[in-house]
């Protein structure tokens, strides 16, 4: 009974985050009647998402074969949740499809292009003028977190690699690694020339 | 002497004729629809949302199904199955009250679910529908207010297809005596007064918590089932048997 709230409550948030993105809901209403598994493997979670067009109906069981089967882990599925480009995380980094892949692109689409109106949701509680607000000064702090990230890990980089040297700079290990990549390619080619030579040794040694 | 040989039929605690029962209970609901899915959520602080979804989830429902939801009320049971079905199924919402009807088919409209459902005003007795008809049919909080609970079942299975499951949610006994306590105290002296606060009308609500105990227990409801030619029949307690799920299969 508590995974059924638990799905309850999430379906119900979810839902209420698509009422701010009318056209996200247009796309899922076109899904209408197709049934999507989701299978996190490393955590008891697993469950069908049926898309209708106000929003979506999640089940922990559903007797029929789904049309498109996701699965992956965790880190795969937040990586998705966090992701700028869902496209990428979703086709190139662990989430694994099955079964119908026209539909489930269709999903995956309507997913990397759901814009959550989170002003609109805000303003529903705090009033127009303080969800701006607020809107302003997380949009702000989050370009400024962005500037800052960047700033500090070129410091950091530039303070192991320059000043205490304690790293090479990252084209000087590109470079070595492609010198040890020639040298291993050189004796692979020069191991199979020997063993040729040997060969032809032993022919003409028999004849 | 079984219910059916009976002149009279109970309604609450109260012994009344058959031929009335019907009245009072449409009486009742008339009172409280307006406000039946707020007092549900009060009532249960929202359980009921969660023994409804198991059912669903239960049900075996996919898409292309017909399915009968049978005092289906305002209609939580059938907005859900509406989307399972999708374009090429079919759900029908069937209550005998039509101010229920109202509430439900409004509140489906308000929610866009219209284009697979079809609203029937019918008694569950004497079902309007032809034999062999529906792959799921459930009633849920329904089957303690009809009269005839035997021929209701029989109804049910006449209009179920071969191998199609019938699924009954309802109010049942528990077998905690603590829960039991607790639970009778709240029925009886908390809950009459929520339905005055809220809906203006404590009768209503003190018939809700005489009915539920005069409803069969979990064994009793099975063995009715049993007797209406369903097979597999089993029962899932939830919330401590508070409410039960009987299912059973059309031969």
């Amino acid at each position: 009974m508590l995974q059924t709230a638990a799905i309850l409550m999430l379906e119900s948030t979810i839902n209420k985050l698509l009422q701010t993105d009318e056209v996200t809901c247009q796309a899922l209403g076109r899904l209408n009647g197709c049934v999507f598994e989701f299978k996190i493997s490393d955590a008891p979670v697993h469950f069908y998402l049926l898309p209708y067009d106000a929003g979506i109906q999640l089940q922990q069981q559903f007797e029929a074969q789904a049309d498109a089967s996701f699965s992956g882990t965790l880190r795969d599925f937040s990586q998705l949740l966090l992701a700028e480009d869902k496209a990428t995380e979703l086709f190139g980094n662990g989430v694994l499809i099955s079964g119908d892949t026209r539909q489930a692109g269709k999903l995956q689409r309507i997913i990397s292009g759901a814009q959550i109106d989170w002003q609109e949701l805000t303003a529903a509680v705090t009033g127009d003028l303080i969800a701006r607000q607020l809107a302003n000064f997380f949009s702000a702090g989050n370009r400024q977190l962005q500037i800052t990230s960047h700033s500090v890990q070129l410091n950091f980089s530039e303070y192991l690699q320059e000043e205490i040297q304690l790293l090479p700079p990252r084209a000087e290990v590109q470079g070595f690694v492609a010198d040890i990549d020639d040298l291993s390619q050189d004796s692979e080619r020069l191991c199979a020339r020997l063993d040729l030579i040997e060969a032809k040794i032993a022919a003409t040694k028999k004849a | 002497m079984s219910q059916a040989d009976k002149d009279t039929t109970d309604f609450g605690y109260k012994e009344v004729p058959k031929s009335d029962k019907v009245k009072h209970v449409a009486d009742v609901f008339h009172s409280v629809a307006a406000k039946y899915d707020v007092m549900n959520d009060l009532m249960s602080a929202g359980v009921h949302r969660i023994w409804k979804k198991l059912t669903i989830e239960q049900s075996g429902a996919r898409a292309g199904m017909k399915i009968l939801d049978i005092a289906g009320g305002t209609g939580d049971l059938t907005l859900r199955f509406s989307r399972i079905v999708g374009p090429g199924g079919r759900v029908t919402l069937a209550d005998i009250n039509d101010s229920m009807l109202k509430v439900g088919r409004d509140k489906l409209t308000d929610k866009g679910a219209i284009a697979n459902i079809n609203f029937v005003q019918a008694n569950a007795e004497c079902l309007p529908f032809p034999d062999n008809h529906f792959d799921i049919i459930t009633i849920a909080f329904g089957l303690r207010n009809v009269t005839d609970k035997d021929a209701a079942l029989r109804s049910m299975q006449r209009v179920l297809k071969p191998g199609g499951k019938l699924m009954v949610l309802e109010f049942s006994k528990t077998d905690n005596p603590m829960l039991s306590t607790v639970y009778d105290f709240y029925s009886f002296n908390i809950l009459p007064k929520l339905g005055q606060l809220i809906a203006g009308d404590a009768d209503s609500y003190q018939y809700l918590a005489e009915s539920i105990r005069m409803h069969p227990d979990q064994e009793t409801l099975k063995s009715m089932m049993i007797d209406a030619d369903l097979v597999n029949c089993k029962y899932q307690n939830m919330t401590g048997g508070v409410v039960a799920l009987h299912t059973g299969i059309k031969p």
